[in-house]
């Protein structure tokens, strides 16, 4: 059994709605094995190409990034840190 | 009043053959200008003058996010997250009738919105100004 899963992608963005809070370059999302009982917890890192200051503020935010066949979702439950140079977030469960 | 920042909301329009157009329902300041930037053209004196080819596209792939459109072979077009060029390239390939058809069912969509926001502000209009007159003293 794995103790850490770990995605890792070159190209993404943090949506609010339609519109795009942030575009990421690389990034990488970690899942850290969970205690028994709680859920399990996505950490994603990337590097900020374009940030919306005010849209980053706004609620839901969603990141996104494609894959083979079609996207990757995941909602964005905390974000840590959105700098100009990198983004940190707690995200939830995979919608797609 | 509420906020003064735009929503990223959509509204699903239906048009012929059961097909839908997903659509912002407003556009922020920064959308409008941006459709106004793909209308004007700068003439050779260096004035500006509007390009009337442009105006159509430029009111779609200022409001158009997403449809269900398919090809001939029934896969999906998808077009949700395209830049505008790249829109405006699959927009280049639909027939005259669709285009027309989709331009159209936008046009009705920003009447509708603005029809909305003149009705909201009126409403608003109505009660911010009965609730700064001052209630009359009894004689």
């Amino acid at each position: 059994m794995f103790q850490q899963l770990r995605l890792r992608g070159k190209a993404g963005a943090v949506l609010w709605g339609y519109r795009t809070a942030a575009s990421l370059g690389g990034w990488t999302i970690t899942q850290q094995q969970a205690k028994k009982g709680e859920p399990k917890r996505w950490t994603l890192v990337g590097t900020v190409e374009r940030l919306d200051p005010f849209q980053a503020r706004q609620r839901p935010l969603l990141f996104t990034a494609h894959r083979d066949k079609g996207m990757w979702a995941w909602p964005i439950v905390e974000l840590q840190e959105a700098g100009p140079i990198r983004i940190r977030a707690i995200l939830g469960a995979p919608e797609q | 009043m509420g906020s003064r920042f735009v929503r990223p909301e959509t509204v699903t329009l239906s048009i012929s053959n059961g097909d839908t157009l997903t659509v912002k329902k407003r556009l922020t300041s920064g959308e409008q200008r941006a459709a106004y930037a793909r209308i004007y053209v700068t003439k050779a004196n260096g004035d500006l003058g509007v390009n009337p080819l442009s105006t159509g596209m430029a009111q779609i792939t200022a409001y158009l996010i997403d449809w269900n459109f398919t090809d001939d072979d029934g896969r999906p077009v998808p077009i949700r997250g395209l830049s505008s060029d790249e829109l405006v390239t699959v927009l280049d390939n639909l027939s005259q009738e669709s285009f027309q058809e989709i331009l159209r069912a936008i046009e009705q969509h920003e009447a509708a919105m603005q029809a909305e926001r003149v009705k909201e502000k009126n409403a608003q209009d109505g009660v911010s100004a009965s609730s700064t007159t001052a209630p009359s003293q009894a004689a």
